[in-house]
């Protein structure tokens, strides 16, 4: 009884696994490019809740330095570097977001599954686009 | 701990390429970019033989804003990370030099800026890799590395060129998650991210399953970015569809950013802190790399395009430099060391000269080049000198290396590597030779072939000729190398083991 207590009382640890793994299958099994991106920022997302839960310290104030109190307070420092990593995981899903448009734009299509049969087809060997004119708005 | 007498010089590094990536956004001239990344490789050549110099191999560290170490982000120079960063920035330099004359013709005039901006923003986060001491720190240097190689490959002319930039990002994203998500762990159990400090706190601690799974999520992180054997279909791809410098740039470096976390986090933290010995997971990581050696040869075999032959054979030589580095004992290390090196130089010259014959014949299939030597003779006879050395032949530099690795495998006695070893020679040798007589002695299809451009730009060839008087010092004087990787190993590696 313990150990099952011991387990659901952690049931946040429980989540970002669950959020990690679900995130890894989408990033997995999905043949739509942007539910991917959509699979890969919920993976980002577990880690997040990971790191931000181990700052979590039961009964733990904001750590702001008060002279008159005596108190446990929560890491400030997961939460400063999960700052960082949600500004790189914005970054990595604009960088996506754009490569997917340029996919669209050149094949019709942003399925995985049509889009390596079109590839299979074509001819990848020589330089056929002009960088220029092919991209972009008309 | 030394300290040096400018010690802003090494965070400068790091700064200098990052500062020149944002003049160049606003300055959008492209002979002023080209020669702002050019001079960027030679200053950062410049400042690591300073501190080479200046420290004599020891360690130095430079603390931002004065925190102390546990607490601040720490860089530390020391022989390793010395012995990297000329790596990445003479083949910065190399590609750098070849590109004055390619990338004008490959990208239009006015993406040669964003070219090379994009360019000094990838090798400023390279830079961080090797010189940060701070694994948090370690992971956002990745990913600002990583943003900037999905752009350069997106920027290729080919049309699966964004598709592939697609498939690198999604691989190189869960690369870095798991690398995160290891740390965290790290974090949780240690409370600390300074890899020095991580040392003396995972020996204070025994080993409980959590510390594997550390451990295990690390690795996988690592594993994915070298691209060994079972996630290595990402890497050919994304080689074969950068623009042709990108590419050249690529194949020297990425990987062997990749191998540099793992000896970084692997064995400098991991396993100079644990208790146990690591011989299980380094037989592990043994069985990947023969695997990855033997499939990347066999594919390379039977390629057809020659960007994609010679970037399956980079998997097969990373295959070799990780048997090298799996090992584990000061033989395999400096194999392994060596073969790095001496393997950037001559992949990265390689993927120049195929950059030199698209520019001269807009083609880079092995079927369509057949014959093509009269027309081209430099390039030709620079492939034919690359190839000899890549197969290992006695008399050029990678011979050295191949010949390290299989002394250090004999010393450990088992017959299945030393034989998994010389096959994978002979595959090398079998595809080596495919290019050379595909490129020689085939010479029946040569009347198909269209000169696009006549005349190679000086810049092209004068980086080839660099490249070539590179591999011809390590073949006949590999004594300060050599050296320099004994140093590297005693001092680092080894010794405070």
């Amino acid at each position: 009884m313990q150990y099952w207590t011991n387990i659901l009382s952690n049931y946040p640890y429980i989540l970002a696994a669950m959020m990690i793994v679900i995130g890894l299958y989408i990033l997995i099994f999905e043949q739509n490019l942007i539910k991917k991106v959509i699979g890969m920022n919920i993976m980002q997302g577990g880690i997040i809740l990971f790191f931000v839960l181990i700052a979590k310290i039961k009964g733990g104030v904001s750590p702001v330095y008060n002279p008159n109190l005596e108190e446990t307070f929560s890491n400030p420092i997961p939460h400063v570097l999960m700052l960082t990593a949600i500004v790189v995981g914005i970054a990595v899903s604009a960088v996506a977001f754009s490569l997917i448009y340029i996919i669209y734009k050149r094949y019709g299509t942003i399925n995985e599954v049509e889009l390596a049969m079109i590839n299979k087809r074509d001819d990848n060997d020589h330089l056929l686009l002009d960088w220029d004119t092919n991209e972009g708005e008309k | 701990m030394n300290t040096l007498q400018y010690s802003f010089s090494i965070p400068a590094i790091v700064v200098i390429p990052l500062l020149a990536a944002i003049v160049l956004l606003f300055v959008r001239k492209s002979y002023f970019s080209w020669l702002v990344s050019f001079l960027t490789c030679l200053i950062v050549i410049a400042i690591s033989v300073y501190i080479l110099i200046a420290n004599n191999f020891n360690t130095t560290a430079y603390n931002f804003g004065n925190f102390i170490p546990p607490f601040g982000i720490e860089y530390t120079t020391d022989a390793l990370s010395i012995f990297f960063v000329f790596l990445l920035s003479i083949v910065g330099f190399l590609t750098a030099l070849w590109s004055k004359g390619n990338i004008t013709a490959e990208l239009g005039e006015k993406n040669v800026y964003l070219y090379n901006c994009v360019f000094l923003l990838y090798y400023a986060g390279s830079l961080g890799i090797i010189l940060t001491n701070d694994l948090f720190n370690l992971f956002v240097f990745l990913e600002i590395s990583s943003l900037a190689s999905y752009i350069l490959i997106a920027m290729g002319k080919r049309k699966n060129s964004p598709l592939a930039a697609f498939d690198a990002l999604v691989i190189g994203t869960v690369s870095a998650s798991f690398y995160l998500f290891g740390v965290g762990i790290l974090y949780m159990l240690f409370g600390t991210l300074n890899a020095s400090d991580l040392v003396l706190q995972i020996s204070k601690y025994p080993m409980t399953p959590i510390l594997v799974l550390a451990i295990t999520m690390l690795s996988v992180g690592i594993i994915i970015k070298i691209a060994l054997f079972p996630v290595l279909w990402w890497l050919p791809q994304t080689y074969q569809s950068a623009p042709s410098a990108m590419s050249a740039f690529l194949a020297g470096v990425s990987s062997k950013v990749g191998i540099y976390i793992l000896i970084k986090v692997i064995i400098m933290v991991v396993a100079r802190g644990v208790h146990i010995s690591l011989d299980n997971y380094f037989e592990l990581l043994l069985v990947l790399s023969v695997l990855s050696m033997f499939t990347g040869g066999l594919l390379a075999l039977k390629q057809d395009n020659l960007k994609l032959l010679l970037a399956f054979s980079s998997v097969s030589q990373l295959g070799a430099i990780m048997v090298g580095i799996s090992l584990f004992n000061f033989y395999g290390m400096s194999a392994a060391l060596y073969l790095i090196i001496t393997h950037a130089f001559i992949k990265t010259a390689l993927f120049l000269c195929v950059g030199n014959l698209i520019y001269t014949f807009g083609t880079e299939k092995l079927s369509e080049l057949r014959g093509f030597g009269p027309k081209a003779q430099f390039t030709f006879f620079a492939i034919i000198f690359f190839s000899l050395s890549l197969a290992g032949l006695p008399g050029t530099s990678l011979f050295w290396g191949k010949f390290y690795l299989l002394m250090s495998v004999i010393q450990s006695d088992n017959w299945f590597l030393i034989v998994s070893i010389i096959l994978a020679s002979v595959l090398t040798f079998a595809y080596s030779w495919k290019i050379i007589s595909q490129l020689w002695i085939a010479q029946d299809s040569s009347v198909y072939l269209i000169v696009a451009h006549k005349k190679i730009p000086i810049y092209m060839n004068l980086a080839i000729i660099i490249a070539i008087m590179l591999n011809i010092y390590l073949t006949f004087f590999p004594d300060a190398t050599y050296y320099f990787i004994e140093q590297i190993i005693n001092l680092n590696i080894v010794s405070q083991g």
